[in-house]
């Protein structure tokens, strides 16, 4: 029971087809509260496509269908009586390449807070200097919240990003291979990052870096041909893998 | 290289050095043969090149009185260069200078055009003799077009010494400058026939006066300089939000099977003749607006006719439609789908996304739109001409107006003299206005493009 | 710190994602996206439909066909077509060259800017003032008087624009690898442009084309100034460009605020058919030929 309750997102035998293509197969991750999960496999595995059904972005694809079930805390988010917006609020996204909106830094992080109705300035203010705090980049931007966002590099617009989604005050961050667009050192940056939200979120990243994974995950799952394959801890998982395909992957035979 | 073309030259290089020297000669013996033809009262005074160039008179005797007419200075500026034009292109060929050489003849042929330019003053110095204007007649006769066809064919030939190729090239090039030719004749123009009016009437009195009565020599424009703002004005204000949703709809709402229908129907609407707008609001806007209105008066306690700035705002605000449609269809398109993610992601609706993300980024291709519709609002006549009512009124919407577009319209057909001169003036007004949104259009459309590239 | 983070997010827990809603506001805004495309539909259909219902009856091959001078519609359509023709041979080759000269020879530098600029400024220019223009220079100085051959004299520097920038269009999009290997197997520039991309952008220039034809054939204010009023049959072939003869659209003008014409009102609406069919047909054709043009 104990267990169970430390659970933040469930995910049930969950099928999901692009028209004919059947794309991810009888899923079912437990995925701890306060953790960092990595998805880890070949591109096509399906991993982002789990990641994104998490908070149903998968919605957004034409002739997309879904079975099986997916809890948040408890709740399942594919019943007709969820909110998404209110799902996508509290498991907020974080895209493969940084997409600032085109602007104010300021505008950018106060997007999320004002569509959700927060008007008053001084809070605004109060959220985006909280929330640029949490992203480890308010010392950078706190001369220039005027300027546009397109004017800051890669990393820093990725952790811009962050804290856009930050803003928000979700439970859960879905990060989608968040450093493939980056250079080693911002990418560092970004795992740091990702270290410290783990201390108030759960985090649920996708990469197709295995180190990535052995530094910065809790736990790891590895995604082959639409299904999981293998699911456990990190470390036991990179050390003694029980199943062939998974040591055929990290050993790198393939992928 | 040119295999192809070196077969099919039929003149060689001798030949064709020949005949350009033969041309210019011909075209030197031109200035001396007669040019202009002048007959007044059935007295023909034909007048040679060399006479413009020599004297700057022409004596007149015509029914005992006597007169001298001035020949323009563009005239005599014209025939000198179309002396000097060939036998300079003879020594640059000479020379080698082959592109040089052809540039000369081409002034060579243009200078026929320069002198034709000039007739209208000519034939305003005849008439001030009182002479009617329907008895003279001022005509060029075959040596001026010669002049204009050797000239242009000597131009040729000295191109085509350096072969085909560049003979090809020179032609392509001398098709895309007709338009820069074009531009820089109309601006000229519009100033030279415009101005006239304008200086004469005085440019205050002119844009400013509010009395437009040619009769009594009244030419205020302000009247229709305000009812073509405001009309267009008004149609912008209608057509936009609707157009701006409609592409909205278009290029986020609609299901493909919708879109199919839809927008051939918005390609249509753009390609419906001006005139069957104007039918149709003749038809169904006027008499609606008659009925709707039947018990108000407009401000001067006349009856409401229908013919109103309203019907001309409802049907203008109707032809711009598929322009910003179209075009705000595009910019937003151009968006990354990258944003509209962002946006969702952070549990913004798919409305909001549209109106506070999509829309905002898409703000200059949506602007160009716009400033496009107005464009195409200000400078509409046919239709706007079949509503308006045509009477010169301070714009109020249920009120007859005529704009500056109808005003030249209306009257060009039996106006005379200083009336004439105006319209031209009125044409001037809003060639300015067209300029100041066809540059700004531009402007926007570019910086539109500059934030597409740094987004990328 | 995790203390008071425990308990915030302990908070937020109790909001259950079980409360879908609907913001009142996403409803009225798209109530109003589809009010504002269902207008312009809307719309698109009673003018259809008024225009033909009015109209279609009316059309007869008599009507078509009849020569009278006062209502008879052949010579209008006889002087339609001559515009259209005589205007198109000399835009066409002109659009055409000028396109290649933008697209095949010089891309860059400050004079094809100029070009550029030129042409976009035309296109802006509204046709009243081409009229005015037209009127100034092709009718009083060229003493072509109000005549067909002004009117086409003038509606060639309409079309030119809209030629040249479609036809851009075209030949850009014929990939540079096919001119490239012709001009390596030894052949000139010219004969590349002719045997390689003029052939391969042929529908996207047909297109420009029949956008071209479908202005002419809506053009009216430029006609109105240049072009004169004649409805007179053409006595011979040649001479009849130098008469004046109104096209479709200014008989449909005149018509409309002419009271003495019995049937008025009746030959206008068949009129605004014509036009009509004749601009959906022009329109179908040019979405075929961009069909083709895509493959």
């Amino acid at each position: 029971m104990e267990k169970e309750k430390n659970n933040k997102v469930v995910i049930e035998n969950l099928n999901l087809f692009y028209g004919e293509h059947h794309a991810l197969k009888n899923i079912n991750l437990k995925i701890p509260e306060g953790k960092i999960t990595a998805f880890i496999g070949p591109s096509g595995c399906g991993k982002s496509t789990c990641l994104k059904s998490i908070n149903r972005m998968n919605d957004l694809v034409d002739n997309c269908r879904i079975e099986g079930k997916i809890f948040i805390s408890g709740e399942d988010i594919y019943d007709p009586r969820t909110d998404v917006t209110l799902l996508r609020k509290c498991a907020g996204m974080v895209f493969q390449t940084p997409n600032p909106f085109p602007m104010s830094i300021f505008d950018n992080v106060a997007y999320g807070p004002r569509i959700h109705g927060i008007k008053d300035k001084k809070k605004l203010e109060e959220i985006v200097e909280r929330s640029l705090r949490g992203a480890a980049i308010w010392d950078d931007l706190k001369d220039k919240l005027k300027k546009s966002a397109f004017g800051l590099s890669g990393g820093q617009q990725q952790r811009l990003c962050i804290a856009r989604a930050l803003a928000i005050e979700p439970d859960i961050i879905l990060m989608d291979e968040p450093t493939s667009a980056l250079d080693p050192i911002s990418t560092l940056k970004i795992e740091d990052l990702m270290m410290e939200l783990r201390k108030k979120y759960t985090v649920i990243v996708v990469t197709h870096n295995m180190q990535q994974a052995t530094r910065i995950a809790d736990k790891t799952a590895f995604f082959l041909m639409g299904e999981v394959i293998e699911y456990s801890d990190t470390d036991r998982m990179f050390r003694n893998p029980v199943d062939k395909r998974t040591e055929d992957y990290i050993t790198g035979r393939f992928g | 290289m040119d295999m192809f073309l070196e077969k099919k030259e039929f003149l060689n290089q001798n030949k064709k050095f020949f005949l350009i020297i033969l041309l210019s000669i011909l075209m030197l013996i031109c200035f001396l043969l007669p040019y202009v033809q002048i007959i007044i009262n059935q007295d023909n005074f034909c007048v040679t090149s060399l006479d413009i160039l020599m004297n700057s008179k022409l004596h007149v005797t015509n029914a005992g009185s006597e007169a001298d007419i001035n020949f323009p200075n563009v005239m005599r500026i014209s025939v000198f260069l179309a002396v000097l034009s060939p036998l300079a292109g003879v020594l640059f060929i000479l020379l080698k200078k082959r592109i040089l050489a052809a540039e000369s003849f081409v002034i060579g042929a243009i200078t026929p055009i320069l002198s034709l330019i000039t007739v209208s003053d000519l034939k305003r110095q005849i008439v001030d003799l009182n002479i009617s204007s329907n008895r003279v007649y001022i005509g060029f006769i075959w040596p001026f077009f010669l002049t204009l066809i050797f000239g242009i064919a000597c131009a040729i030939f000295s191109v085509w010494l350096n072969g085909g190729e560049k003979l090809a090239e020179a032609v392509f090039f001398c098709f895309a400058s007709i338009s820069v030719g074009l531009v820089f004749l109309i601006t000229l123009y519009m100033i030279i026939s415009g101005l006239p009016a304008i200086i004469e009437v005085g440019i205050f009195n002119f844009l400013f006066g509010f009395e437009w009565d040619p009769s009594c020599g009244k030419y205020g424009i302000l009247y229709l300089i305000l009812a073509s703002l405001f009309g267009t004005f008004g149609a912008v204000i209608i057509g936009v939000p609707v157009g701006v949703l409609t592409a909205v709809f278009l290029s986020e709402i609609a299901s493909k099977k919708i879109g199919f229908f839809v927008r051939p129907i918005v390609e249509l609407l753009a390609g419906i003749p001006s005139v069957i707008y104007g039918f149709f609001g003749m038809m169904i806007i006027v008499p609606f607006i008659r009925n709707v209105f039947s018990d108000f008066r407009t401000f001067s306690q006349k009856p409401v006719v229908g013919d109103s700035l309203l019907a001309v705002m409802l049907v203008l605000a109707i032809m711009v439609l598929p322009t910003i449609i179209s075009t705000a269809e595009t910019a937003i398109r151009a968006i990354p789908k990258s944003y509209k993610e962002a946006s969702l992601g952070l549990g913004a609706t798919h409305i909001q996304t549209i109106f506070k993300v999509t829309l905002p980024a898409a703000r200059s291709g949506i602007l160009s739109g716009i400033v496009l519709g107005v464009g195409r609002a200000i400078g509409e006549t046919m239709a706007v001409i079949m509503v308006a009512g045509n009477i010169v009124n301070f714009p109020e919407l249920l009120g007859s107006v005529r704009l500056l577009t109808t005003g030249i319209a209306i009257d060009m057909a039996y106006s005379s003299g200083l009336f004439r001169q105006s319209l031209f003036g009125i044409g001037l007004v809003l060639f300015v206005f067209i300029m100041i949104v066809n540059i700004s259009f531009m402007k926007i459309s570019k910086r539109g493009v500059q934030i597409d590239a740094t987004n990328r | 710190m995790q203390q008071i983070d425990k308990t915030e997010s302990d908070v937020r827990k109790n909001i259950s994602l079980y409360s879908k809603r609907v913001r009142k506001s996403d409803v009225v805004l798209k109530m109003l996206i589809y009010f504002s495309a269902l207008l312009t539909v809307g719309f698109f259909i009673l003018l259809i439909a008024y225009i033909i219902v009015n109209g279609a009856g009316y059309i007869s091959l008599d009507f078509l066909l009849s020569s009278a001078e006062s209502d008879g519609l052949l010579p209008i359509i006889i002087n339609t077509l001559y515009v259209e023709f005589f205007t198109l041979i000399f835009a066409i080759p002109i659009g055409i060259g000028a396109a290649i000269y933008l697209t095949q020879y010089v891309k860059q530098g400050k004079f094809v800017k100029l070009i550029r600029f030129s042409t976009e400024t035309l296109a802006g220019i509204p046709s009243i003032l081409f009229g005015l223009f037209g009127y100034a220079i092709f009718c009083v100085l060229f003493g072509l008087g109000s005549s067909i051959i002004a009117g086409c004299l003038t509606m060639i520097i309409c079309v030119l624009p809209g030629i040249i920038r479609t036809t851009e269009e075209a030949l850009l999009t014929v990939p540079n690898s096919y001119k490239n290997g012709a001009l390596a197997l030894g052949a000139g520039k010219f004969r590349t442009i002719f045997e390689i991309v003029l052939p391969c952008a042929v529908p996207g220039i047909l297109t420009s084309v029949i956008l071209a034809v479908g202005r002419i054939m809506g053009e009216s204010a430029a006609f109105l100034l240049t072009i004169g009023t004649g409805t007179k049959m053409p006595k011979e072939v040649f001479s009849h460009i130098f008469s004046s003869g109104r096209t479709l659209t200014l008989h449909l003008y005149y018509m409309s605020g002419n009271g003495s014409v019995p049937d008025a009102m009746k030959i206008c609406f068949a009129i605004a058919t014509i036009l009509l069919i004749l601009i959906f047909v022009l329109n179908v054709l040019a979405k075929l030929l961009a069909k083709k043009f895509i493959h």
